[in-house]
């Protein structure tokens, strides 16, 4: 029986709080370079895997699941990242370091700091052999922010007045506010380009297996069954011509945790970012395969969803952050393939803009390597806290969150804390997040989340923020959401970064959430297979299928 | 000329958890072309092994001793093709055609079968010649009936089908087993005439198989008493009930007024019965006998020839000189 | 057979309605499937429930995707974002393939085993009941990965997952899950295979036919194994009936594209109407092996036939 992987990833949803914003200074281009950066809690991880140097037939890509949808509005977990990012184009594109460089969009402007100019790429054309215009792009972003369409990402715009072509390479975007945020999640998902002819024609279907999709994307759709999966093979047209895509073909299909092995141990399965992390060992025993451990924007925490009860005292936060042992959860868990987490922002997010400054400010924070439990104890001693009973909701059946819950359930009991475990089946686990009556009389429950482009401000404004899509216990800092706010419409990378990282030493003060790990983007190929990153670029960008080819 | 049938010195045992089990002993008796011989015998008393070691039906794990010669060849020594041969030549009725007889074939199938299988005849020769036996039996509509289940004939009938299909093959030697004791009283007998008048048309020889003395004596040229797994008393039937050479068969004789003589059971001879198995050494009888004596459990009692007969009595002589005893 | 079609179609009406129910009451929305379960924005949770039509009460959607069926049209599937006839007719070919390859494996082998058994008393037949016992112990999706992972992982003979294209490939696909799911039911008819043989041997008629000078394999074949034929044949009910219920967890085992594979997860995904469509094909399926086994009886066994 198939019982639902722990794949509970929350993407963030920018929402906006009105702060009033310096101006960004003139028009600068976009274009980030990249800059490669040490993991602050490990080095080992890797971005990139060794470059590939022969042509390949074909590649079936091992998903969770299949993918149900490829319209990029209606992607919102790993199989519809991973595909569409294969298929499609954001106007920004991702670097596999997590900046972002010119995709569709060569370059914005500012003619004022309330107005974006999007400079659009010449010469780019959709799969059927139409040029992309600034129509199309109007199109998309316009279907991306229109409530009525019932895209996912339509809180990302929230900023923005109007979107109009003014030029047929020229999209400018009206905004009450500047929006650096935005310029973010258009280099993901919501950003990606679709052709407005097909579009129209197909209404509600578009991106559903019986129409398909219109991008201009490195690959694009040969055919897609629920028999065979979605197929789709090299695009001959591709407007990056610095691109040269090695495998000819790939069959992206879902597996289940135990197809996914014996798929990837027989052959069958040439790559996949998706393994149950209980296997690695045996995986990377394999003499076959090649498993590669990266850099991911994920955070594996554990959510406070209640400032009433015991939690909400910040000292007990705290007391419990620090008697955590997290280098045993880590091992036990994900056998390795996860970091210790200073922070609640995992330092692969830190690609997208001034490393430097996440570095010192992350090495500044008091690392969590070894529980502290007289510091823990004396901390729920003072908040008055000694016999007191936390709620936690937990599922049994993902072992991952039952690791985590023997560990919390642990360090707990160690510092005069009492866990009472609330215990759902992994199918309804879901109902946690989506229903208030799922989660009432819960104190807290465990949470893997990422934000939609290398930035920590991404992760954190799911959760601190008031309107936070992620903030269950209401937590309410006004320092921290000026901060936020004041980074969301400052143009200066190395400004914005300062403001994130004093909003960032507040919160692991205030610990809305507590971190547990930082896991690692896993990336499992057959050994005669390289190229693809092994970073968590292969989400929003289409460096792990134009790079994965022959070894 | 040999006899059509000559079985001799016959025994068998059979393998009751891992041991023999006697169940004939030194049984001999001979038929000639178109002879009748009658067995009768109480239950258990080894008549239906008799005619299944002449038949050679007798279970793989059978040990068996002494000859059964049919037609002068020794049946123990064919194989193949010609043991189905000589089997077809030496078909039974048996006593419950219902049983007997597969319920998932059409009549037709049934009263063929063992003709193809013997070779020589067309499917349509097999199932002409089927439907002018039952015609013969007696049976209307018999072309119908070849396309019936057994279930739709009532009893009498399918014990004419069962005779009807041993005729099939032209055998030489019929044995019928208690062929009327699953029936009414009068198809009984009218299964009967069908079998005397076939024998006599036909020139069969038959062994009837039954419990009723005078039925088998009405019938027969022969009969033949079994008691425990022997012969005990072997001679004409035109002489069985005036002269018994056994004193079992004398018991049975003295008997025989006080049973009602069709289809009744073998008269009340006080003692129980025991099977070969339990047969102490000497006379099986002897626990019954009202003559017995000591020499008649000291050894082994040999089939005499006594009179025109034979008897399996070491008094028989000098009782049959006392008559009046009896 | 009026009577027969009257009673599948009550049958698939109230097993729809129940199916329809469960699902209607289980907790969770097939729109956490399109997210992996995240939080949606209530904008688009509120488009989507319209166009899918999430909210509306229970009778009036069950009225809706009745009428639907009967216009041949089984509804939208949400999580696959498809036609529920398109993935139907996509994946049933490849399901019905499986189940009827398995059975054929469990049919042949359990018969000739059974056969086997029953003939040769003695050592042969010790064999035979040790492997079946083994075989019948042996849950099929543990059969399934030991398969996989010995003759597809480490041999290499066989390929490990999906269902192929063609017909070799697809039955070199379909031959590990197939003998995984044909192991449970394979013993189940040689067992019965050889009690119903020994029963039938030991049958009057059989030495009535012995007696007439019948040979060997024309009696086993034409008593012994006809007559046996009916409770075989009854086993095979139970045989299809065990093949449908572990063709989910095989499915899942290899990774093959049927509709089992789907249920479970459409099931755990409230996707009413593709576990709807799914459920109506097994149902009419098990309806339709009933009939034919009662008409196998009625052909096998003439008593009946006179008796109705
Ligand atoms: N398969 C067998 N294994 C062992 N003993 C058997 C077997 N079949 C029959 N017997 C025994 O052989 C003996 C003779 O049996 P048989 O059937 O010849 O008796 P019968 O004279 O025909 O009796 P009835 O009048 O009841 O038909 C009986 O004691 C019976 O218990
Ligand atoms: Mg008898």
């Amino acid at each position: 029986m198939r019982i639902r992987r722990e794949h509970f990833l929350w993407p963030t949803l920018a929402t906006g709080a009105a702060v009033a914003v310096a101006a960004a200074g003139g028009g600068s281009g976009v274009g980030v370079g990249h800059l490669s950066f040490k993991n602050a809690a490990d080095t080992h991880l890797q971005i990139n895997t060794p470059t590939a140097t022969k042509a390949v037939r074909s590649v079936t890509w091992g998903l969770y699941r299949d993918v149900n949808s490829v319209d990029p509005i209606f992607g919102f977990d790993y199989p519809e990242n991973t595909v569409d990012s294969a298929l499609c184009d954001a106007l920004f594109r991702q670097t596999p370091s997590g900046g972002r460089a010119p995709g569709l969009a060569l370059k914005v402007s500012n003619p004022n700091p309330t107005t974006d100019v999007l400079t659009l790429r010449p010469g780019v054309t959709f799969w059927d052999g139409h040029p992309m215009t600034s129509a199309d792009v109007v199109y998309s972003l316009q279907r991306a922010a229109n409530t009525k369409v019932g895209g996912f990402y339509t809180s990302i715009f929230n900023r923005v007045k109007s979107i109009s072509a003014t030029g047929k390479l020229q999209v400018t975007l009206k905004l009450t506010q500047p929006d650096q945020w935005l310029l973010g999640e258009l280099s993901s998902l919501p950003g990606m380009i679709i052709e407005k002819s097909f579009a129209t024609k197909a209404g509600t279907k578009y991106g559903t297996m019986g129409v398909g999709g219109m991008c201009t994307g490195p690959y694009m759709i040969k055919s897609w069954t629920a028999k065979n999966g979605l197929i789709a093979v090299k695009n001959p047209h591709y407007w990056d011509r610095s691109i040269h895509p090695w495998v000819n073909q790939y069959t992206f299909k879902g597996f289940t945790d135990s197809a996914m092995t014996s798929g990837l141990e027989t052959g069958a399965i040439g790559i996949t970012y998706s393994t149950d992390p209980t296997i690695l060992q045996a995986l990377k025993g394999n003499k076959k395969l090649s498993v590669t451990q990266g850099s991911s924007y994920i955070t594996d925490a554990l959510i406070v969803a209640n400032n009433k009860g015991p939690l909400g005292n910040v000292k007990v936060r705290q007391a419990l952050s620090m008697a955590l042992d997290r280098q045993a959860y880590i091992k036990a868990t994900y056998q390795g393939a996860a970091q210790m987490p200073n922070t609640l922002a995992n330092p692969g997010t830190w690609g997208g803009y001034e490393p430097s400054i996440f570095q010192a400010a992350y090495n500044a924070l008091p690392s969590y390597k070894s529980p502290n439990i007289a510091a823990a104890k004396k901390l729920i001693q003072q908040a008055g806290a000694t016999g007191k009973t936390i709620t936690i909701g937990m599922s049994n059946q993902i072992t991952q969150i039952q690791n985590a819950a023997t560990t919390v359930e642990d360090a707990a009991a160690n510092i005069g804390l009492k866990v009472k475990l609330k215990t759902f089946p992994a199918a309804t686990w879901i109902d946690v997040f989506t229903s208030a009556k799922a989660r009432a009389g819960l104190d807290a429950f465990f949470v893997l989340s990422y934000p939609d482009y290398g930035a920590p401000e991404g992760q954190y404004q799911q959760f601190v923020l008031p309107t936070g899509s992620l903030n269950y216990s209401g937590f309410n800092d006004p320092t921290i959401t000026k901060l936020l706010n004041r980074s969301r419409s400052t143009a200066n990378a190395a400004a914005r970064a300062r403001l994130v990282v004093q909003a960032q030493k507040l919160i692991m003060q205030q610990l809305p959430w507590i971190p547990l790990s930082d896991p690692d983007t896993v990336l499992v190929t057959q050994k005669n297979l390289t190229g693809a990153p092994a970073s968590f670029s292969y989400m929003y960008a289409p460096w792990a299928a134009v790079k994965l080819g022959g070894r | 000329m040999s006899a059509l049938l000559e079985v001799e010195h016959l025994s068998v045992w059979l393998p009751v958890e891992g041991s023999p089990r006697s169940i004939l002993t030194d049984v001999s008796l001979s038929l000639e072309e178109g002879e009748a011989l009658g067995i009768v015998g109480e239950s258990g008393s080894g008549k239906s092994m008799t005619a299944r070691a002449i038949a050679r039906l007798l279970p793989p794990s059978a040990e068996i001793a002494g000859t059964v010669a049919f037609d002068g060849a020794d049946t123990y020594e064919l194989k193949g093709a010609a043991l189905r041969r000589f089997r077809s030549q030496v078909p039974i009725v048996f006593q419950d055609p219902r049983a007997h007889i597969n319920p998932l074939r059409r009549i037709g199938d049934f009263m063929c079968e063992g003709a193809l299988a013997s070779g020589g005849q067309s499917k349509a020769a097999a199932l002409k010649k089927a439907t002018k036996l039952l015609g013969d039996m007696g049976i209307k509509d018999p072309e119908g009936r070849l396309h019936q289940y057994p279930h739709e004939l009532s009893g009498g009938m399918l014990q004419r089908v069962m005779i009807a299909s041993t005729l099939m093959t032209d055998p030489r030697l019929i044995l019928a087993d208690e062929p009327t004791t699953a029936l009414d009283v009068t198809t009984q007998e009218e299964v009967v005439a069908i079998l005397d008048e076939l024998r006599r048309e036909r020139g069969l020889a038959l062994i009837f198989i039954t419990h009723d003395l005078d039925l088998a004596a009405a019938l027969c040229d022969q009969t033949a008493v079994f008691y425990a797994g022997e012969i005990v008393d072997l001679q004409a039937s035109s002489t069985l009930h005036t002269d018994p050479l056994h004193p079992y068969m004398a018991g049975l004789a003295a008997a025989r007024p006080a049973v009602d003589s069709r289809g009744g059971r073998l008269a009340v001879i006080p003692g129980n019965p025991i099977s070969a198995y339990e047969a102490p050494r000497g006379c099986r009888f002897a626990a019954r006998c009202g003559f017995a004596e000591d020499r008649c459990t000291a050894g082994r009692v040999a089939l005499e020839p006594v009179a025109s007969g034979f008897a399996r009595c070491v008094r028989a002589e000098e009782l049959r000189a006392a008559r009046g005893a009896w | 057979m009026g009577r027969r079609l009257g009673v599948m179609a009550a049958t698939l009406l109230v097993s729809s309605f129940v199916i329809f129910g469960a699902l209607y009451l289980a907790p969770g929305t097939p729109l956490a499937a399109l997210s992996g379960g995240k939080n949606l924005p209530p904008s688009a949770v509120r488009v989507l429930e319209r166009r899918f039509d999430l909210n509306q009460p229970f009778l009036e959607r069950y009225w809706h995707w009745l009428t639907g069926v009967l216009h041949g049209d089984f509804g939208y599937s949400v999580v696959h974002q498809s036609n529920v006839s398109t993935l139907l007719g996509q994946e049933l070919p490849i399901s019905a393939e499986l189940i009827l390859y398995a059975g054929l494996l469990t049919i042949v082998f359990g018969i000739g085993l059974g056969m086997v058994s029953a003939l040769r008393p003695g050592k042969v037949d010790d064999v035979v009941l040790a492997l079946t016992a083994g075989s019948a112990a042996m849950p099929a999706f543990v059969a399934g990965i030991v398969l996989l992972l010995i003759l597809s992982v480490d041999l290499g003979w066989f390929p490990a997952l999906g269902q192929g294209a063609g017909f070799v490939s697809r039955f070199r696909h379909l031959t590990l899950p197939a003998v995984a799911m044909a192991l449970a039911g394979f013993a189940l008819v040689a067992r019965i295979t050889r009690t119903s043989m020994r029963e039938q041997l030991q049958n009057e008629h059989v030495q009535t036919a012995v007696s007439r000078g019948v040979g060997y394999w024309p009696i086993v074949t034409r008593h012994v194994m006809r007559n046996a034929s009916i409770p075989i044949v009854t086993s095979f009910v139970v045989v299809f009936a065990t093949l449908i219920a572990l063709d989910p967890v095989v499915e899942s085992v290899f990774s093959i594209s049927g509709v089992g594979g789907t249920l479970v997860n459409d099931a755990l995904e409230k996707d009413i109407p593709s576990v709807q469509g799914v459920c109506l094909v097994l149902v009419a399926a098990f309806v339709v092996l009933n009939t034919l086994v009662d008409l196998a009886y009625r052909v096998l066994d003439p008593r009946l036939k006179s008796r109705s």
